[in-house]
């Protein structure tokens, strides 16, 4: 008879820690290096990047997405299971419950709602330099922005658009580096629709906040939008808010298999000309798509 | 920089420039490894600091062997010695705790992941560790007792115990099906 304990073996399986750790970490060694034998303390400060060598997020960029859902429970099982998502404890109380090993932080959440963002449906933090500066660029332009809350990420404002859309903004920390335009791992966010309501208001406001230029797409009410990261779209063609959320997958017909064995739907993998996609609806009426890329 | 050489500053440069590309390359592989068993985002970010700037010591000391498993080892260390340190807090409960280990009799189950994971953090850190080392890390007996600083008949005793203390708590989270 085997050992039973030879169960508990645990390979290790490499995972990233939060990517402003590893900056900060990283800043922190470099000085280690050059200051010779000097005892370097223990890592305690984020302040001491500005000599790293990072491109900082431009307005408008995604700091962080989380989905409104209404069991968090499922979703961890149902995108651990499908994205290989892990999950780590939430920075506050009462907070998010973490996606760590993703390059672009995200989470999933089912507790009180956030005004203009369905459940299901997925929230969005933009960063800004400017947090005052953009609130009042929000307001001018017909939507609404809360006073500046102080969260362990940095100050946000909960904002809806003109149309009633909810998203925040968040003035980052300095040492945050602009992430990939289409994800650089599996489970990452690789592209981002916004189904806004009209594309044509949509892109007056976002274009006047963030100074992003829009193209038209390949259908009717479709707009390429040049700016954000990770790459983004706006469609019209709904008529109805939602945001619909593309991940990166190594395989699309393994993790097709996933989310039809796990109880949600997906169609066959189809070639695009940027890669092979499904579109998808998890377990509990979210949709989302799949991108081999 | 006083005192030392402009050679010695030289191929120091050379060292730094590659302790950086192993961080780039090892970071992932320290940080699963230390959170996977402390299951602690902070303890694990901590600790995975110490490990950095152990190696940097390494590297200024001259004799940094530069590879993912040598940074593996001193992260192991350093969990080590944080549990240990922890451990010497608990030290008076585990000794009027610890009893004369039972017969040896084979024990034939297959452990469910997640009641042995909440078995393992059951234990007293002395317990945790040693197992941590022979099972989850899968080394030999003689590598644990290098790493805990013990003779190889102290760890298999060590061992042994830890055993039957996970069996004990296992089966009393066992409920219905023992």
């Amino acid at each position: 008879m085997a050992d039973p304990l030879e169960a508990l073996r645990r390979p290790i399986v490499p995972l990233d820690p939060d990517p402003s750790f590893t900056i900060r970490l990283r800043s922190h060694l470099e000085r280690a290096l050059v200051e010779g034998d000097e005892v370097m303390p223990a890592l305690e400060s984020p302040s001491r990047t500005e000599s790293t060598n990072v491109t900082p997020p431009a307005d408008g960029d995604i700091a962080f997405f989380s989905l409104h859902v209404p069991s968090a429970d499922r979703a961890r099982a149902f995108y651990g299971e499908v994205l290989g998502w892990r999950f780590g404890d939430p920075m506050e109380p009462g907070g998010y419950d973490r996606i760590v090993n993703l390059s672009l932080p995200g989470g999933v959440w089912d507790g009180e709602g956030v005004p203009g963002v369905p459940n299901p449906g997925v929230h969005l933090v933009r960063h800004v330099a400017d947090l005052a500066a953009s609130s009042a660029k929000v307001r001018a332009l017909g939507g609404t922005a809360s006073e500046p809350e102080v969260t362990p990420y940095g100050s946000r404002a909960r904002c809806t658009d003109d149309q009633g859309n909810g998203f925040a903004l968040l003035q980052h920390p300095p040492g945050v580096a602009q992430s990939a335009q289409n994800g650089e791992r599996p489970g990452d966010l690789a592209y981002i629709t916004i189904a806004p309501g009209d594309e044509q208001l949509a892109a007056t406001f976002y274009g006047g906040l963030f100074g992003w230029q829009f193209r038209p797409g390949s259908v009717e009410h479709a707009l390429q939008v040049e700016g954000p990261t990770p790459q983004t779209g706006m469609w019209g063609g709904t008529g109805r808010p939602n945001v619909m959320l593309m991940y990166r997958v190594d395989d699309v017909a393994v993790a097709v298999a996933k989310v039809r064995a796990l109880g949600g739907e997906a169609t066959d993998p189809a070639q695009m000309p940027y890669g092979v996609t499904s579109d998808c609806v998890d377990d509990q009426g979210m949709a989302f798509y799949l991108g081999q890329l | 920089m006083s005192g030392r050489s402009a050679e010695g500053a030289a191929s120091g440069g050379a060292q730094q420039e590659s302790l950086l590309a192993l961080y780039d390359d090892a970071l992932p592989t320290v940080y699963g490894y230390l959170l996977s068993r402390c299951g602690s985002v902070g303890l694990a970010e901590d600790l995975t600091s110490e490990t950095f700037l152990a190696a940097v010591s390494a590297v200024h000391a001259g004799n940094a062997p530069l590879s993912v498993p040598w940074v593996v080892g001193i992260a192991r260390h350093k969990l080590v010695d944080h549990w240990r340190a922890k451990g010497r807090e608990e030290a008076g409960l585990s000794a009027v705790a610890s009893q004369p280990p039972p017969d040896d009799d084979p024990w034939e189950v297959q452990l469910d992941g997640l009641r042995a994971q909440q078995t393992l953090e059951a234990l007293s850190l002395t317990h945790k560790t040693v197992l941590t080392l022979r099972y989850l890390d899968d080394l030999t007996v003689p590598a644990v007792a290098a790493e805990l600083g013990r003779t190889r008949q102290a760890t298999e005793v060590l061992i042994s115990r830890a055993r039957r203390a996970f069996r004990r708590e296992y089966e009393v989270r066992g409920g219905d099906d023992g």
